[in-house]
């Protein structure tokens, strides 16, 4: 047996008994909090670009941006070249960082169902998002990978779940990334469950009850600060204290309104009781247009869309027919046939399942184009990720510029128009001197399909993620049996590290032979043994040396015609993810 | 854009270019006109102009006003059902016995396509009501059928009277005193929760008056149930009751001459029949089914000869659909109380028309073709009680809602783009219901099922 080294695995395992020794890794200082980012496209906004520039950050603030900066010998300089900076990504309403309850959701048991505490009602204004906050959700590194750097976070509840503030989404457990504190009422048309309110007439009703009494009380409770004499001191609830400051106008209503019924009741409701009211998760706003634009309310668009099957499928259909090019012979020998078939078919359609079809079809597309219809009136809005997915949000925004809304209306709705709608637009929403350092950093133009976010600065936090792979693996037909003689790579993260080199695999049913070749000493080989296939699945041993001693490690790897993968097993150290894909075929020699 | 796509698109835009053309005018030639309140005129024509019935006459003509040939056509008011429960998202809020807090008209929802099959059955108002779950229940919304519109509010019939649901008996026994175990448990119960309500908003006015006078430095909590208890005390609200047995009937009018409340209408009253002639004392209205009973214990006594006793007696009666599917032929139903009691031709449509209207306080504005009313007319290639008739045009406010002449084969405005779409029959509005009345929609869902939100 040839000796060999594993240094990544090594340094590891010596990491993981120091775990014992209780210093905070995750706490290393960064070597310099000074960056310059060199010759990139740069989006000031949406209308102001510097063509090769540069953009010097420095204690979380944009210190200087143009076509030239002067950059410190501390600074660490980032080669931007080809690539497109724009301001980070305001959210404006979600519950980013705010996880949802354990507790499994029973109906409370209560004596009466028509009358009960506040709380369980829902009916929770003065609840600050501060307490449900926590900087280590893992919902804040999603946002921050889809270019977000802060977000209007929001109390989890129903009918009135309490106020939201402005926060950073930094990685750094330790900062105060409140930006702005319970600048908002969250407010939903959320009943409870078997009790009181139970439907949404009933939080219409809640609503119009406890506003007035906060509106009366107020007055009460500033008259009794004058002149308390002979007056009974006023009594007030914690929920109508807590609507004092929207009674004030102090701070808008952020009102959950998806559908144009629920935009059309918030609207009635608002003109019956007066407060500032921001729509927000707007998805069926097209056909209120008039009315929005009458009142001049502050519009957040969801960025969940509904699902748009017709051009999946057409998609799924030319990736068969790529994937499988031998299949196409066969194709064409039935070709005939089917068009016969075909034509059969549609003589048999239904009109009217295909007139109801086409109103689907069409209302989809009024979804879809709803950004775009509201860029067309004038309407300014921004997006709220409260019930959209961060992943999905590259996808429909592109979605939506298909549909017609300009890269620009996207490009605002993003930053500056999220950063006006609540108030920190003095602070981020534009790339600009004296602004937060808070920039996206993509390889092309954010808006071209095939570009990646390379890198998120949060208030000068640096935040680097690797290219997209952009391979798509080919995947084995159902009982195909995978010929898995040839040379493969090999990539295993152990314990956060990375693994690499080539497997080269020969012979075919027992005499299978595998050999291993670490990227660290490519010309030593390692024999497998206790070989074993089942189907697609490979089983086998390999022994190593390492400075620790020899260990057996088992692989346990699934096939495909071109990939595998499958988990490296280091005994009770624990099993760790293992992938692969050809580089040559079963004839070519490694 | 493929064509396709732009033929579905002008699918959408249907309404939209349909009732922008219009603009309140149309003129109906040479009909059989039913007034309702003023005979039937042979031969005649009705000019409706800007939304209003201008002129009945003969030889009338209008420029830039569509002209309905309505020759060997039967032209009436426009149907009013006081009892539907179409066009509204929730119908019950059932979590306590008295909410009259609770207001259906937040829920009004313009996209149910019950609203067209309404108008293909020839009616132009109902009575959008909360269900009967609570002894007081919620307040209802008197809505015009103007199919095609997107915003609710566009719905609702602008200066009609408030209305409240009230129920007797079953309904709300079996939700609070059954299930939940509070009261009220009996008929009995039943009674004081209406006393103790109106009781306490007596309390509630009197304190608002002595805080008003000076009497009290601090005003009221504002209570928004004892505001519209209040209102119903002051004759504001016109009350509609749930009921089926003449002595709870009575019991509530005692109850009502007490607190000296006098607006009601009872609903179903399937006793009625017992009880018409103090019904007829008191003022009280009745709006009743034609012949549907049976379908749970309290509502075996009952007769399909209720419409007429009730009418014959002097009490103010319309005939309602509680359904979906009986709003579309409420002309039928009409009719059966010829059948069942010998009613005359207009004493029958009277129960579908001027009645309902009565009823929910707009007979001043609609129920009758008079000049001056609002353009709400139903026509008919029969006559409406003929087992023949079938609606041709359904008019509201001078505006064509329902042609059969271009009535298109899908009518529903707000498809979800990810929902599989049902047919008609998938959704079941075909078939009435026997079972229950429409009143206790959404109830069990809402209490008693640990899943429902």
């Amino acid at each position: 047996m040839c000796k060999k080294k594993l240094p990544i695995l090594i340094f590891l395992l010596s990491f993981l008994s120091s775990v014992n020794a209780q210093v905070d890794y995750d706490k290393i200082p960064q070597v310099t909090s000074t960056y310059v980012l060199e010759n990139a496209t740069i989006y000031q906004t949406a209308d102001r670009v510097i063509q090769k520039g540069s953009i010097l950050i420095e204690d979380g603030i944009i210190k200087q941006v143009g076509p030239s900066v002067q950059a410190p010998a501390y600074a660490e300089i980032i080669k931007a070249d080809s690539m497109f900076v724009y301001a980070a990504f305001v959210d404006a309403l979600s519950h980013t960082g705010v996880a949802k309850s354990d507790e499994k959701k029973e109906r409370p048991k209560v004596k009466f169902p028509g009358l009960v505490s506040d709380e369980m009602a829902g009916i929770t204004p003065g609840t600050e998002v501060r307490a449900s906050f926590s900087a280590k959700d893992k919902s804040i590194s999603e946002m921050q990978k889809a270019g977000f750097a802060v977000s209007h976070v929001v109390p989890r509840g129903k009918m009135m779940p309490g106020y939201g503030s402005v926060v950073l989404l930094s990685s750094d457990p330790d900062k105060d990334v409140f930006l702005k504190e319970n600048n908002s009422l969250f407010a939903q048309f959320t009943p409870a469950s078997g009790i009181s309110p139970a439907t949404f007439i009933g939080v219409i009703a809640k609503w119009k009850e406890y506003y007035k009494n906060a509106k009366r009380k107020s007055g009460q409770m500033s008259k009794f600060k004058t002149s308390p004499a002979g007056m009974p001191r006023p009594k007030i609830s914690k929920a109508e204290e807590a609507l004092i400051p929207v009674v004030k106008k102090e701070i808008p209503v952020f009102f959950v309104t998806p559908k144009h019924k629920t935009i059309a009741r918030a609207i009635s409701l608002q003109k019956d009781l007066g407060f500032d009211m921001v729509l927000s998760d707007v998805k069926q706003g097209f056909h209120s247009n008039k009315k929005i634009k009458a009142g001049n309310y502050p519009v957040l668009l969801s960025l969940d869309l509904p699902e748009d099957k017709r051009k999946k499928d057409n998609k799924e259909d030319a990736d068969k027919e790529e994937m499988n090019p031998d299949s196409k012979k066969e194709k064409k020998m039935d070709m005939d046939e089917e068009k016969e078939e075909m034509k059969e078919e549609e003589e048999e359609k239904d009109p009217e399942i295909e007139a109801l079809r086409m109103k689907k079809e069409a209302s989809l597309d009024r979804y879809l184009g709803q950004a775009a219809a509201f860029e067309k009136d004038n309407i300014p809005f921004a997006f709220a990720m409260i019930n959209s997915k961060s992943k999905d949000a590259k996808a429909n925004i592109l979605k939506m510029v298909e549909h017609g809304l300009s890269e620009k209306a996207a490009l605002n709705a993003l930053t500056v128009n999220a950063a006006k709608a609540l108030g920190v637009d003095n602070l981020v929403g534009t790339v600009e001197r004296g602004k937060l350092a808070n920039l996206v950093v993509t390889d092309k133009s954010y808006f071209d399909e095939k570009s990646s976010i390379r890198y998120v600065f949060v208030e000068g936090e640096k935040i680097e993620y690797e290219k997209k792979e952009e391979k798509k693996k080919k995947k084995a037909k159902d009982g195909e049996i995978v010929d898995i003689a040839g040379t493969w790579d090999y990539t295993a993260v152990i314990f956060g590290g990375e693994e690499t080199g080539k497997t080269v695999i020969s012979g075919t049913g027992d005499d299978l032979k595998i050999s291993i070749f670490s990227s660290d000493e490519p010309n030593e080989a390692e024999d497998a043994y206790d070989i074993s296939r089942e189907g697609n699945s490979l089983t086998f041993l390999v022994d190593v040396d390492t400075d620790g001693g020899a260990m057996t490690l088992t692989m346990s790897l699934d096939f495909d015609p071109d990939s595998y993968e499958g988990t490296v097993s280091l005994g009770e150290m624990g099993s760790f993810p293992m992938t692969g894909s050809r580089i040559s075929g079963p004839k070519s020699k490694f | 854009m493929t064509i396709r796509h732009i033929i579905a698109g002008s699918f959408c835009l249907f309404f939209a270019s349909f009732l922008s053309a219009q603009n309140g005018n149309v003129l109906i030639k040479n009909g059989t006109v039913l007034t309702i309140t003023d005979g039937i005129k042979e031969n005649t024509d009705v000019l409706i102009k800007n939304g209003k019935i201008s002129k009945i006459g003969s030889a009338l003509k209008a420029a830039n006003t569509r002209v309905i040939d309505a020759k060997g056509m039967y032209v009436m008011p426009g149907i009013i059902d006081a009892h539907s429960h179409i066009a509204l998202d929730v119908v019950n809020e059932a979590t306590n016995p008295v909410l009259p807090e609770i207001w259906v008209g937040d829920a009004l929802d313009p996209f149910d396509v019950g609203i067209y099959q309404a108008l293909a059955g020839g009616v132009t108002i109902s009575h959008a009501m909360h269900g009967s779950a609570n002894a007081i229940g919620g307040q209802c919304e008197t809505i015009k059928h103007r199919y095609g519109t997107y915003d609710p509010d566009e719905l609702r019939m602008d200066g009609a009277p408030r209305t409240i649901k009230f129920a007797l008996g079953e309904n709300p026994m079996r939700v609070h005193g059954e299930r939940n175990n509070v009261p009220p448990r009996s008929r009995m119960g039943m009674e004081q929760e209406f006393r103790r309500s109106f009781a306490a908003a007596k309390l509630y006015k009197e304190a608002k008056a002595n805080y008003a006078s000076g009497k009290i430095k601090t005003a009221p909590d504002y209570n928004l149930r004892m505001e519209t208890l209040e209102d119903i005390l002051d004759g504001e609200i016109i009350i509609h009751c749930h009921s089926y047995r003449a002595d709870e009937i009575m019991m509530l009018m005692n109850v009502l001459e007490d607190y000296g409340v006098n607006k009601i209408c009872f609903q179903h009253v399937n006793e009625g029949f017992k009880v018409a002639p103090e019904l007829a004392a008191f003022g009280a209205q009745a709006s009743v089914f034609s012949d549907w009973w049976a379908y749970k214990f309290e509502v075996y006594y009952s007769t399909a000869y209720n419409a007429a006793i009730l009418t014959k007696n002097g009490v103010v009666t319309s005939i309602n659909s509680d359904s979906g599917e009986l709003i579309r032929h409420l002309y039928h139903e009409a009719a059966k109380t010829q059948r069942y009691g010998g009613l005359t031709d207009n004493e029958a449509l009277r129960l579908i028309t001027i009645n309902p209207a009565i009823q929910l306080g707009i007979d001043k504005r609609v129920g009758s073709l008079e000049e001056g009313k609002e353009g709400d007319v139903a026509i008919f290639n029969a006559h409406p009680l003929s087992i023949y008739a079938i609606p041709q045009y359904t008019i509201i406010d001078g505006n064509v809602y329902f042609d059969i002449n271009t009535d298109p084969v899908d009518m529903r405005i707000d498809i979800d783009p990810e929902e599989t779409m049902p047919t008609f029959y998938e959704t079941g509005i075909h078939s009435h219901n026997h079972e229950e009345d429409g009143c206790m929609e959404g109830v069990y869902e809402q209490l008693f099922l640990e899943n429902h939100k």
